[in-house]
């Protein structure tokens, strides 16, 4: 199992530089496979065993857990001799934080559930944006048969990757004996030429057998055809060729499979009069490109689209009324134009019913080449404003008719990982597959909700957008209309963490809220990516960690995107290396109070006004001002 | 909006929270306040020294004391009895008395004088409102008492009480009576006085009260002779010793003359003849003690012939011949309210017949004068505003002063050493 | 601490508790002979029974002492200090039988007056100023930083003044800033929390008089005053009209430096309604409680 030490990296047999050369998968690599150490921590030289490890040599005998499904971790192992089994548990429980018992949880559950009240009283209009996995139960009705490891093989590497909690739980089928890593490890071999390759590509098939396995769209497949699925998908990120600009289809393309998110965050959006709305997000375990292939109750669904200057201006949906003018105000600004009154003409939605009314242009608005004052549109309308030339387009919306376009732009918000599923391999399996209707349409239906939603519910999610909110797992938030600012907080977090606090009581606010500077444990934590050293990183929980070993690089405060990491100071260890040094830094990082029951800073507010919660779950439209 | 991480940037990164002004002010405030409490204490030690312990002012008596609480009190224990009775003459209560609080249960200190002598009847009726004694024979007194309301009649007017002295006095006659009226007016005050304390009446004493118009004199042929208002034995010795006197001085009362037959010899009895002095005495002795001791005729008109000893007293009529008669004693009572004080002089602003209302009417002896509980009710009552309080300690006293006590020591017996702190040094 | 439906409870429950006990006291006051005090039995149960309250009291700054010991939210021991403080209000006058007593026990009553009016008024000031200052003040940041804040807000404005019209000479302490900052940077890893500066302008550009004149007459005095005093900030119409589009950004940032270093003045203001009362309130009502000690013993003692 992981490590017990932290202050000395992985607990286990050391392994020499000499000794790592003779395996595989390390030969090719360039790097040396050493940590990096602190240089508070004294320098030792590679070839004698350092004080801190960071690839060990452990042994297992059979039956005993080399890693369990749930867990964070952070490791990665490779299996040297033996052999093991990897299952997929039928059902994996929320992360927990560490240290925290299951009385003091729901006493503080409690806590969060009497402050929300007023949110429980509005579970109708509760807008689920965005499901983060780490909090909830995921199930797998079916599981898989165990896959057998020989040796060779890599496991326990999709917590390294996409920092979600481990998928597999692994047992030694006979005593083996096992690499274990950190994540920085892993990067290594990863960036090395061959090896990395064959890792890759074992994560994205294990990736995304699991995540079908998880979903019960799939859940009547056999085995074989799940392995065809697999073989015929294709495991997404941000780096992958077919998404540009975190983007995975855009607004109007052409339908050509459905999506699985398994890690990150999607947002839905749409073009509107004004800008682009965004009407949802998707969290992990989402099925979403299906929704046009829902039959549309709503009427009008017509475009505007610009005929003479298709590059200047971009096509509009008629949702509601907009104006076209040279004003800047205007819905459909025509900057620059000539011909153009500052307010020229607009488009009204009355009933289901879309008209055209002149604004008392100078020049006058056509349509059909005839001048008019107010007219009933229709689909392939043409309106001539000036030099710019407009038609009616339909949208798409009957799945039997026409060349299916998306209603929504789908982009990724920050690293994420979707399986594709085209829509031929969808075809050939919707032949065995009843199931599949059924899950498209609430899925669709859900997405057809949110483009429906009320101004005041849109502008929450925009609030939570714009701060970031929505992959938050854990923010302290501060209640401003009690909180006497007396820093209780602060201190007793300096006081839970020798004398560094560990977050700043300041930060943006939402509505009476304050979003405070501490780490909100992010379900795609941007920190984590690139430390050199592996120091950053989850345990077997959800808070993070930067252990003893960080090197004070200060990657992970830089890529923090809320400055919730702090790089401290410290004095040189006298005890470590006799010569004086320079002051060394370190990164701090709000654990959770791991160790302690429940985090501190609401434990010692005596206002009633620090709550930790999940943000997006928390806040209300009440709650945006 | 300013994004979370801008905000960050601009913030200066503290190890551990700084102290903003207000808690750098902190730990000064506190220190100052502290201070300024204390020195506020120390200032009150020093005006007041250890009296600033005080909880109130004590009785001006004990104000002497000043700052040595240690006279009364010892260290965590309430004041001892020991203390008080250092200067107080410590008097029990009833012998019935289960269990004797402490002196400071009644006398609550640290109040006012009014408070500490004046104690409350609730204290009194904690035990006498429902009085309960295990002891044998059980106290004859009222058992429950709650108020003066409920005060039973005294003693000395109950049912069938009556005046046990042996003496004959006619208040009637005294106060209404011409023949006396004519020569000087008799009222209370000329035979009632009171004591020098104002409580009692001093006692009625014949010599200052009787004696002007009750002359022990016989009026007899041989000169004046007066009894003294003394036993019928020391009259007797009195009279005979005036007898003698008498006939020494005046020799022809008992030697009659006669005629001298020799010429130059004066007219003279035989000396064998002659009476002796003691026959003198003896004949004489015999004719006043027969006036004396005249038992009284009722008949008789007043002042004749009966003036004399049985006019007031009686005798027990057991005179063996040529023995003297024995008087009885007249046992005129000391005081007639045995368990409750009274003070003539607090009263003085009452004629006393306002409370003697039936005095001018008494012709026997054994009517009891004195005022009935309703009188003193009338003003002495809850109901009227302005009463004149119904205290229990304004009669009675818990410590025993009437029984047990010599009646004539003082109230209250201070010992001065004690009191200036002699005892002290 | 705000009041809210949570405390109901604790509300009722004391009211009842303080009903109970001037019931008990009406009784009492009425059936003793001499009338209430403190040394009889009623009385130092009353007396006990108000500064068990106290003590109680009292034991949230020890609480706030020992922020890590799972004792029970500190949130819950506010909710006691709260309500048992108020509680003891009664309880001490029922002890006192409503009368100062003597030398010591006056200057107590004082003291326990002073305390509870404060504590009164903290709580009475911590329903409101909270509000005000999440309203007036959106800029707001921790108390302990507006020092640091103030001063880098003057550097701030130096910075955009000087990217239009190059270095200024007259603000040399900002200069000083402003290295002493680089040279700070230089020391740190990666670049976490630097504060990207724009460059100084080589040569003043045209026309920047009017901005220079502005700065060093209006806004420069403006950041430089004292703390606490949020004053008029300077009048930018004039200025927005006469400079050139190209400024825009730098007077935008400047007026905005001026409303923060102004809301900052507002909030400090503000956070010391909110707080002085408690250097009264904490500080004696230790010394209340020393001097208590001495009551108790010399009560006891006598």
């Amino acid at each position: 199992m992981a490590t017990e030490q932290h202050t000395d990296g992985l607990a286990g047999e050391w392994l020499s530089r000499d000794a790592l050369a003779q395996i595989d998968f390390f030969k090719g690599s360039k790097r040396p496979f050493t940590i990096k150490l602190n240089s508070n921590l004294g320098v030792v030289p590679e070839q004698t065993e350092p004080g801190i490890k960071a690839v060990v040599k452990r042994h297992y005998q059979k039956g005993d857990v080399i890693c369990k499904a749930g867990d964070f971790g952070s490791t990665a192992f490779l299996l040297l001799e033996g052999s093991a089994v990897a299952s997929l548990p039928s059902q994996m429980l929320p992360a927990v934080i560490a240290g925290r018992s299951a009385r003091t949880g729901a006493w503080l559950r409690g806590l969060f559930q009497r402050r929300s009240s007023a949110a429980v009283r509005q579970a109708v209009h509760d807008i689920d944006v965005g499901e983060v996995s780490p909090y909830a139960v995921v199930t797998c009705a079916n599981p898989p048969q165990p896959v057998a490891l020989r040796a060779g093989d890599f496991f326990g590497i999709d917590t390294c990757i996409n920092f979600y909690p481990r998928d597999l739980t692994v047992e030694a089928a006979e005593p083996c004996v096992v690499l274990e890593m950190l994540r920085s490890v892993l990067d290594s071999i990863r960036d090395a030429g061959d090896g990395g390759e064959r890792v890759e590509h074992a994560y994205r098939q294990s990736a995304m057998r699991t995540q079908f396995y998880r979903h019960t769209m799939f859940r009547d497949l056999s085995a074989a055809e799940m392995d065809w699925l697999v073989s015929q998908s294709e495991l997404l990120t941000p780096g992958s060729d077919a998404v540009t600009n975190d983007t995975l289809f855009g607004e109007g393309a052409e339908v050509d499979g459905i999506y699985l998110l398994r890690a990150g965050t999607i947002k839905l959006s749409q073009r509107r009069a004004g800008g682009d709305a965004t009407l949802t997000y998707l969290g992990s375990g989402t099925l979403f490109g299906l929704e046009e292939m829902l039959p549309r109750q709503r009427a009008a669904q017509l475009r505007l689209v610009c005929v003479s200057h298709p590059q200047e201006v971009a096509s509009v949906a008629l949702g509601t009324s907009i104006t076209v003018g040279r004003a800047q105000t205007c819905e459909v600004p025509l900057v620059g134009s000539r011909g153009v009154s500052r307010k020229h003409c607009r488009i009204e939605q009355r009933g289901d019913e879309m008209y055209l009314v002149d604004l008392g242009s100078l020049n006058g608005t056509l349509l059909n080449g005839e001048l008019i004052q107010e007219v009933l549109l229709t689909t392939g309308d043409l309106i001539g404003v000036g030099d710019f030339t407009f038609r009616i387009d339909p949208v798409s919306i009957d799945p039997k008719q026409g060349p299916r376009a998306r209603l929504t732009t789908a982009s990724g918000l920050d690293s994420f990982e979707v399986i594709k599923i085209s829509s031929a391999t969808l075809r050939e399996l919707g032949k065995s597959n009843t199931r599949f209707l059924a899950t498209a349409s609430s899925v669709a239906q859900a997405v057809d909700a949110a483009i429906q939603r009320p101004a005041a519910e849109q502008a929450l999610v925009d609030e939570v957008v714009e701060l970031n909110l929505y992959n938050s797992q854990n923010t302290l938030l501060i209640d401003l209309d009690r909180c006497t600012r007396c820093d209780q907080c602060v201190r007793a977090c300096a006081t839970a963490h020798d004398g560094v606090a560990r977050f700043t009581r300041d930060g943006p606010r939402f509505g009476n809220y304050l979003v405070t500077l501490a780490c909100r444990s992010c379900s795609d934590p941007k920190c984590m990516v690139g430390c050199p050293v592996g120091s950053i990183r989850r345990r077997e929980s959800l808070e993070i960690h930067i252990e003893d070993w960080c090197i004070g690089c200060g990657r992970c405060a830089n890529n923090c995107p809320f400055g919730n990491i702090n790089m401290v100071e410290l004095a040189a260890s006298p005890a470590k290396s006799p010569e004086p040094q320079a002051p060394a830094w370190k990164a701090t990082v709000c654990d959770l109070c791991a160790g302690y029951e429940g985090p501190s800073c609401v434990y010692a507010c005596p206002h009633d006004a620090a709550i930790r919660v999940n943000p997006s779950r928390f806040l209300t439209i009440g709650d945006v001002k | 909006m300013r994004s979370s991480k801008d905000l960050a940037r601009r913030l200066r990164f503290d190890r551990f929270p700084r102290p903003d002004a207000f808690q750098r002010w902190y730990p000064i405030a506190a220190a100052l306040a502290v201070v300024a409490a204390i020195v506020g204490w120390l200032f009150i030690r020093l005006g007041w020294h250890e009296r600033q312990y005080l909880p109130g002012p004590v009785a001006p008596a004990h104000a002497t004391f000043g700052d040595r609480c240690q006279r009364c009190h010892s260290s965590f224990r309430n004041v001892a009895d020991r203390a008080c009775v250092e200067c107080h003459v410590a008097r029990a209560h009833s012998e019935y008395e289960l269990e004797a609080p402490r002196c400071a249960a009644c006398h609550v200190e640290h109040r006012s004088d009014a408070v500490s002598l004046a104690v409350s009847n609730r204290l009194c009726i904690d035990c006498h409102g429902a009085l309960e004694s295990k002891r044998q024979p059980k106290p004859s007194i009222q058992t429950s008492i709650r108020d003066f309301a409920e005060h039973p009649q005294f003693a000395a007017l109950r049912e069938g009480a009556v005046d046990r002295a042996v003496l004959r006095f006619n208040h009637k006659l005294h106060l209404n009576s011409d023949r006396i009226a004519k020569e000087d007016t008799l009222s209370c005050p000329k035979c009632h006085v009171p004591e020098a304390d104002g409580r009692l009446m001093k006692p009625i004493n014949f010599e200052a009260h009787c004696k002007r118009c009750h002359e022990q004199k016989p009026p007899l042929d041989v000169g004046p002779i007066e009894a003294p208002h003394k036993e019928p034995a020391v009259v007797r010795e009195s009279i005979a010793a005036q007898l003698l006197v008498l006939a020494v001085q005046s020799p022809e009362v008992i030697f009659t003359g006669r005629k001298s037959t020799l010429p130059g010899v004066p007219d003279r009895e035989p000396i064998s003849e002659a009476r002796s002095l003691r026959a003198f005495q003896t004949e004489w002795l015999g004719k006043v003690e027969e006036r004396l001791y005249k038992p009284l005729n009722q008949q008789a008109p007043l002042l004749e012939g009966n003036k004399y000893c049985f006019l007031c007293h009686d005798s027990d009529l057991d005179s063996s011949p040529g023995g003297l008669p024995k008087i009885r004693a007249s046992a005129i009572p000391k005081r007639w309210l045995l368990r409750g004080e009274f003070s003539h002089r607090r009263h003085d602003s009452v004629e006393c017949s306002a409370c003697h209302d039936q005095i001018r009417s008494s012709e026997r002896s054994s009517d009891v004068n004195l005022p009935k509980r309703e009188l003193c009710q009338r003003c002495h009552s809850n109901v009227q505003s302005r009463s004149a309080g119904t205290q229990c300690v304004l009669c009675h006293s818990y410590h025993d002063t009437s029984r047990h006590v010599d009646p004539g020591a003082p109230a209250r017996q201070v010992n001065l050493g004690v009191l200036l702190g002699d005892a002290e040094k | 601490m705000l009041l809210t439906s949570d405390h109901t409870r604790w509300a009722v429950a004391t009211s009842l508790a303080a009903v109970v006990a001037a019931a008990a006291y009406t009784v009492y006051a009425t059936s003793t002979p001499y009338g209430p005090s403190g040394g009889s039995w009623p009385g130092l149960c009353f007396g006990i029974a108000g500064t068990a309250c106290m003590l109680s009291a009292v034991f949230l700054s020890a609480r706030k002492k020992f922020l890590l010991w799972r004792i029970g939210s500190a949130q819950r021991w506010m909710k006691l200090h709260v309500w048992l403080g108020l509680l003891a209000i009664p309880l001490i006058l029922f002890h006192a039988g409503f009368s100062l007593g003597g030398p010591l026990t006056t200057w107590l009553m004082v003291m326990f007056a002073i305390v509870s009016l404060s504590g009164i008024y903290g709580l009475a000031v911590q329903q409101v100023i909270p509000r005000v200052m999440t309203l007036r003040v959106p800029m707001e940041t921790p108390r302990s930083q507006i020092d640091h804040l103030s001063a880098s807000l003057i550097v701030d404005a130096y910075e955009q003044v000087a990217s239009v019209t190059g270095h200024l000479p007259e603000a040399a302490g900002e200069q000083a800033a402003l290295a002493e900052e680089e040279k700070r940077n230089a020391l740190r890893p990666g670049d976490w929390k630097q504060v990207r500066r724009l460059i100084p302008a080589m040569s003043p550009a045209e026309g920047s008089d009017t901005l220079r004149n502005f700065y060093l007459d209006t806004i420069r005095p403006y950041l430089h005053r004292k703390a606490f005093k949020p004053g008029v900030p300077p009048d930018f119409a004039r200025l927005r009209f006469d400079a050139p589009g190209e400024w825009r950004a730098p007077v935008d940032r400047l007026a905005e430096i001026c409303e923060e270093s102004r809301q900052l003045a507002v909030q400090a203001r503000l956070h010391s309604w909110l707080h002085s009362w408690l250097l009264m309130h904490a500080p004696l009502s230790f010394a209340l409680l020393v001097l208590v000690a001495v009551h108790v013993y010399m009560a006891l003692h006598y």
